[in-house]
């Protein structure tokens, strides 16, 4: 194999975690199987490795060197990395229909939107941001579609287009632009962006994290009603200096099967805009986080996967740093940067993590109180 | 050589098969030879269910 290949290993529990950077995937391997592969990332020739496992692993010479042919096929001809492809830049249109001003901290953006349905794709969820009309904002957001597709400037940077049925990272790139000029970073200086709720207690935070309608989100606001601070809904980003949870400052998303939970702690939530989302039958609403200062980042010890299950007794247990790996890693945005990668890794493996399964928010919440104080 | 797709962990019994002679007796290569591949996303993203599909 060519040297010179960037990868990044690390051993966790009993197997080994190794990325590649052309590829950019996470093997899960046996620790032998890591030391084949990094011998061949460094460029050891496929008959110096065999010799040295024969012994080992008691196989004969042949069946060592087709298994490490084997390997390195494998490893070397994993699909190509996928390329963060721009599209062709769009000229910005001169008129757009909505205007809208947000505040965050003391930095002040312009949100334009060409209509009412790039207005919808963004809003909803940062509408308790919006001020009246100010002249001295820093930055300006523009969104507009054309032909199917959705395009985003920041200021006059052309960022990329996506097409209508990718709305979520169109999305997902709107916020990362956001949060990096709200934290005054860019994107390489993110470790990842993950799909969880985090959640605080002045000192630190606790991510949680699970399939959508597992009550992450519920869990959040229950949290935030009990003298907790909501850091992030949803779109949850790591720096790679602090490897600190930073604030993000969209609403809490609230679906029609929480509103009942959340009423006697939020009685508000019963008026307020319902958006119905008809293709996938389900309506939401948005609960203004209560954090005061969206600048704020701490760190996260704790990361728990959470699910609310209907007349269950609370269970709460450890699980395994390789069980939780293969949870978060498919849902998340990683830095495909070798440097963050290995500073993901140290952060992952610093963790603990836990599994709660409740019904009863009371006990939930007790719970997540001693994760936080290292009662449990 | 044989991995697994976090996806999709479950394997047919005619992968099974497949697995356990494809190195004859050697079951140790067997067992070094499976792993699992994850991939994170693409890019960032937001949960389906944001604002915006199907109004």
């Amino acid at each position: 194999m060519k040297k010179g290949l960037k990868y990044v290993s690390t051993r966790i529990e009993d197997k080994t975690i190794v990325w590649s950077e052309h590829s950019n995937e996470y093997l899960i391997v046996e620790n032998t199987t890591a030391t084949i592969i990094e011998k061949l990332y460094s460029g050891n020739t496929v008959q110096e490795i065999a010799t040295t496992i024969v012994n080992d692993l008691k196989v004969p010479l042949n069946t060592a060197i087709d298994f490490i042919v084997d390997l390195e096929k494998k490893v070397k001809t994993s699909k190509t990395p996928r390329a963060n492809a721009v599209c062709k830049i769009i000229k910005k249109p001169k008129l757009f229909q909505y205007i809208k001003y947000y505040k965050v901290n003391e930095l002040l953006f312009k949100m334009a939107f060409s209509s009412e349905y790039e207005l919808y794709l963004v809003h909803p969820k940062f509408a308790h941001l919006e001020v009246p009309k100010k002249s001295n904002h820093s930055h300006t957001f523009s969104v507009f579609s054309q032909d199917n597709f959705i395009y985003l400037y920041v200021n006059n940077t052309f960022i990329n287009g996506w097409n209508r049925k990718e709305i979520h990272f169109f999305q997902g790139k709107f916020s990362m632009e956001f949060i990096q000029k709200i934290h005054s970073k860019e994107e390489r200086q993110w470790l990842g962006v993950f799909h969880a709720s985090a959640v605080s207690n002045g000192k630190k935070s606790i991510l949680f994290l699970g399939n959508s309608g597992n009550g992450k989100s519920t869990s959040l606001a229950l949290l935030q009603a009990n003298g907790f601070t909501c850091l992030a809904d949803d779109f949850v980003p790591i720096d790679s200096k602090t490897k600190n949870v930073y604030s993000f400052p969209a609403a809490i998303s609230v679906k029609e099967n929480s509103l009942n939970t959340l009423l006697t702690r939020y009685p508000d939530l019963e008026n307020s805009i319902v958006y119905h989302f008809k293709e996938l039958n389900k309506t939401v609403r948005f609960l203004k986080p209560n954090n005061t200062n969206f600048l704020s980042h701490l760190p996260c010890k704790d990361l728990v996967f959470i699910k609310y299950e209907k007349d269950s007794v609370l269970k709460c247990t450890k699980i395994s740093k390789i069980a939780a790996f293969q949870l978060l890693v498919p849902d998340s945005w990683l830095s495909p940067i070798k440097e963050n990668v290995q500073l993901f890794l140290e952060w992952f493996t610093s963790l603990n993590y836990y599994q709660i399964t409740y019904s009863e928010n009371e006990k939930m919440i007790a719970t997540v109180s001693k994760i936080f104080t290292n009662d449990l | 050589m044989k991995h697994q797709k976090a996806k999709n962990q479950k394997i047919s019994r005619k992968e099974a098969l497949n697995k356990i002679s494809k190195y004859g007796e050697n079951s140790i290569l067997t067992a070094l030879g499976t792993y699992l591949i994850l991939d994170p996303k693409k890019a960032q993203s937001h949960s389906p269910e944001n604002p915006g599909m199907g109004f």
